[in-house]
């Protein structure tokens, strides 16, 4: 401070003190994200462009490109779009017919917490669920072909295949959009009320309000959908055994040791997910800073 | 709006069959162990399995761990950060965050590749998945904490401990930890419905959580796979019961999937 | 030396100056007001006095002691937050005892030095209430009972009534007031609201932009104002502009009348424009045909407006407006609008140099 007469300046001593005091508080928190998070990231990145006979090579990624695992890239791809897609349609659907008014009130509680319950139930034991209904003999299927005479699996549809992992993927799909739009509805209805209270129907509502609206916590939350069952790993293996081309279980084997080939062929796959997630994940940040400041 | 009273029930009704179905027909599948059998055979021979409780054994204590890896990194630096270095606060909650981006999968190779091959105790595998389990409760309990503090006015708390006298351990102890509980009860419900079940990484890291042992008996035993499935979720019910009874509108994303 | 001396503090965030060299000097038992509009710094100046924020220089000294780099938990300060700041998992009888238990003091001292306190702010029968059963006052009741327990040497407030309502803070500050002359504790208070302020305080500190722009009793702040900020931040008052006519003699003239001022800003010149402020009571509504006394000008009535014990009259001379107090009084007929009127007021009036409006 130039301006300072009877100056008790912060000596340096003090600063280092201060920022020591400061730095013991995110020690923990700093130390730990090092060693299990953002190390092991990095080496996944170093394990996927070295290891070739030239040292850095980049070998493995060309490799994504062989049919295999571009294909397994579109499988993940195709199954997370399909279920974010459908998902969001059906979860604001449902959530719409909780807040909007159109169901009776004290369902409203009912569907919430259920939905916080299927958005976690998840993994082992939804595929278990899926198949003791939908399997081979499971309820449903037995009921359909027994009583209504429809075999599903004369027509072509089976639970361990793309169509039978999408349905499986929307029990917690659909409860998720549910949870992550049933505030932003809430919002909405108020505007409801006063647009039918102008004269305005449905539609009109719906065009006019609803949808400039809802663009970007839809955008959002259609992402959020998506990340969601892109590292999704233990529905689709219990469900598929494994058989199943999606990049998850495509380096699962790899780490179990079940099919050979090479480690860094297997970073090279993890690093392709990090950076979709990651670009994902930042469209959704963008999309949201974007409506938080054009909310206010 | 007079469209939505057509076809809300519509939506109602459809979204009932599609999400209780499922849940009746595994009800249904669970009880039908065969003629002979009682109807509750199944549940009985899982009750009764040693490898039943012992992995609910493990996989609780690794969630218990999980938790209090995750509250001892979070709860000092969010803490801090929203005392006295607001700046830092953004950093705190995008490492709080980034393990949204890597999948479970990808984190288990990372320290597999990592640290797998002889890296003192990291190398060990409970420990390795411990420190999983630590990431991936971050994000949660970092929402927690965050909105405890938020709602607690901890700043004025904090100034209010210290013009008493009170040393940095009892502001932490008696004020701040405290008034935290129910937001970390919380976020502590969640992780445990996600770890509860996680199969991925221990599966990979060879260790035989419940999760495993789900899948291992239901390669063998299809009934005690459907009764299993009903027990999962009446544990992951009770867990998010306990979850939004305690702070309304946790939404969750991530995990085991 | 005085018993607090808060000499030339500073202290900035960023480029913003929070508190820009303030110096008090603050006698045993006294209480002294911190007044100003939001983000004047007086939110800043006391966390720097009771040790949440260090200054980037300067001095706090208590009894001759330098506290200006002891931490919070050694300065022994009092302090009650606009925000009750009660810990939520603590009976009010707990957060009092709060501060003896983290001085070790024996239980068997405690309860009875808890019960003093809560029956010292009223709150005898609640002592085993937790913050949310108790109202907004019973909360700041038990937060000025906790910060007391200790026997502080400073007690420290932070617009401790901002955030009740108009009946409750009125009860309150008497009583806040009684306490600290029973214990005759040295009291800061900090408040934006003026009446408070002149109401509680044995000397007020008008703050502005981080300065300590006047220092003085309320009837000093009140009737001499130090410069423009302070007659309009205290109380309501009029700005007149005028141009000096002759500075000499102080005449000044305002829409073709004139009128004398007694002290004019040094150095005006002839034909410069300064500004007169007044306060409505100050000034009288006289018969056109009496005596003139000192200031006398004459005026159009604009609007009435019953105030409950007066009545408040906005006149126009010329293109400005005047608002008057007028005591309500049956015997005098109530100003007509749009009729004339005249008003009467002392010569003896704050005269600064007029910026431009
Ligand atoms: N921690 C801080 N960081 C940055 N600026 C601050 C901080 N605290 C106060 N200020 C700024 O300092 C000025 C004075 O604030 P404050 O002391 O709170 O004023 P008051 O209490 O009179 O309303 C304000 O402009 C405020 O924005
Ligand atoms: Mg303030």
């Amino acid at each position: 401070m130039p301006n300072a007469p009877t100056a008790t300046t912060v000596s340096p001593m003090r600063r280092a003190n201060h920022i020591w005091a400061n730095s013991v508080w995110f020690l923990p928190l700093g130390i730990f994200a090092l060693l299990f998070l953002l190390l092991p990231s990095i080496g996944l990145f170093i394990g996927s462009v070295t290891g070739g006979p030239h040292g850095v090579t980049l070998s493995y990624f060309g490799q994504l490109f062989q049919n295999q695992y571009l294909d397994a890239y579109k499988v993940s791809i195709e199954l997370s779009a399909t279920t974010a897609i459908v998902g969001a349609a059906a979860g604001v659907a449902l959530a719409w017919a909780v807040v909007g008014g159109g169901l009776p009130g004290f369902l409203r509680p009912f569907f919430l917490t259920f939905s916080g319950v299927a958005s976690n139930f998840a993994g082992i034991p939804l595929a278990f669920a899926f198949t003791a209904s939908l399997g081979p003999v499971g309820l449903v299927t037995l009921f359909l072909s027994n009583h209504i005479g429809l075999n599903l699996y004369k027509h072509g549809f089976s639970l361990f295949g793309f169509t039978g992992l999408a349905i499986t993927y929307l029990y917690f799909q659909i409860p998720l959009m549910v949870l992550l739009m049933v505030p932003a509805l809430d919002h909405l209805k108020q505007w409801g009320e006063a647009a039918s209270n102008l004269g305005a129907n449905s539609w009109q509502f719906w065009w006019h309000i609803g949808l400039p609206i809802l663009r970007l916590p839809l955008l959002g939350a259609t992402l959020l959908l998506f990340g969601n069952s892109f590292g999704a790993y233990a529905t689709a293996y219990a469900l598929t055994s494994g058989m199943i081309n999606l990049v998850p279980i495509v380096i699962g084997q790899e780490l179990s040791g079940n099919v050979v080939f090479s480690p860094n062929l297997a970073d090279a796959l993890a690093v392709g997910m990090i950076v979709i997630m990651i670009t994902v994940f930042a469209v959704y940040l963008i999309t949201n800073r974007n409506e938080a400041r054009w909310q206010r | 709006m007079k469209g939505s009273r057509v076809w809300s029930p519509i939506v109602g009704v459809v979204a009932f069959l599609y999400f209780v179905v499922p849940l009746v027909a595994t009800a249904e599948f669970s009880v039908q162990e065969g003629p002979s059998h009682p109807f509750w055979a199944a549940y009985s021979s899982i009750l009764s399995s040693p490898q039943f409780w012992s992995s609910l054994r493990l996989s609780l204590f690794m969630a218990v761990s999980a938790v209090v890896i995750g509250l001892v990194i979070i709860v000092p630096a969010t803490y801090w950060a929203f005392l006295r270095a607001p700046r830092l606060q953004t950093w705190v909650e995008f490492i709080s965050i980034m393990p949204f981006v890597v999948p479970p999968i990808v984190l288990v190779l990372g320290l597999v590749h990592l640290y797998g091959n002889g890296f003192g105790p990291l190398s060990s595998r409970p420990i390795m998945l411990m420190a999983a389990y630590g990431v991936i409760s971050m994000p949660y309990l970092f929402r927690s904490v965050n909105n405890g503090l938020r709602s607690m006015d901890v700043r004025s708390l904090t100034e209010a401990a210290l013009s008493l006298g009170s040393s940095w351990p009892r502001v932490l102890f008696q004020v701040v930890f405290p008034n935290l509980r129910t937001a970390l009860l919380g976020g502590t419900f969640l992780v445990f419905a996600l770890i509860m079940g996680e199969y991925a990484m221990s599966s990979m890291l060879g260790l035989n959580t419940f999760g495993v042992y789900m899948l291992l008996t239901g390669e063998t035993r299809a009934h005690a796979a459907a009764a299993l499935a009903l027990i999962s979720l009446a544990l992951v019910w009770f867990l998010v019961g306990v979850m939004q009874a305690v702070n309304r509108g946790n939404v969750t994303i991530g995990g085991a999937r | 030396m005085a018993f607090l001396d808060i000499k030339d503090v500073h202290r900035q965030f960023g480029n913003q100056k929070a508190v820009d060299g303030v110096t008090i000097f603050v006698e045993r038992g006294e209480f002294i007001s911190l007044l100003g509009p939001s983000g004047s710094g007086k939110t800043t100046l006391l966390r720097i006095i009771a040790g949440f924020e260090y200054p980037d220089s300067g001095s706090i000294v208590v009894d001759g002691e330098d506290l200006t780099r002891t931490p919070p938990q050694r300065r022994n300060m009092g302090m009650v937050f606009q925000s009750y700041a009660l810990f939520p998992n603590m009976t009010a009888a707990d957060n009092v005892a709060f501060g003896l238990r983290t001085r070790h003091v024996p239980s068997a001292q405690i309860v009875p030095r808890v019960a003093e306190l809560l029956t010292l702010v009223g709150l005898s029968e609640k002592t085993g209430r937790y913050p949310h059963q108790l109202s907004g006052g019973e909360q700041q009741r038990v937060a000025l009972a906790r910060a007391l327990a200790p026997n502080p040497r400073v007690l420290l407030l932070d617009e401790p009534l901002s955030a009740l309502d108009a009946k409750i803070r009125v009860t309150l500050r008497a009583e806040i007031r009684r306490i600290q002359r029973t214990l005759g504790i040295t009291t800061l208070y900090v408040t934006h609201d003026q009446e408070e302020a002149l109401a509680m305080s044995d000397r007020v500190v008008v703050f502005n932009q981080g300065r300590a722009v006047q220092i003085g009793h309320p009837e000093d702040i009140y009737d001499r104002p130090a410069n423009a900020f302070v007659s309009s931040f205290v109380g309501s008052t009029n700005r007149l502009h005028v141009q000096v006519i002759d500075a000499a003699s102080g005449t000044c003239a305002i829409a073709g009348q004139t009128l004398h001022v007694d002290e004019l800003p040094a150095g005006v010149a002839e034909g410069t424009l300064v500004d007169l402020w007044l306060r409505p009571e100050r000034i009288h509504v006289v018969d056109p045909d009496a005596p003139a006394g000192s200031n006398r000008l004459q005026g159009i009535v604009e609007d009435t407006m019953f105030l409950g014990a007066s009545s408040g009259v906005r006149l126009s001379i010329g293109d400005q407006s005047v608002m008057v107090d007028v005591p309500r009084d049956s015997n005098r007929p109530t100003p007509v609008i749009g009729g004339a009127i005249s008003i009467d007021f002392s010569s003896a009036v704050t005269a600064t140099m007029g910026d431009p409006l």
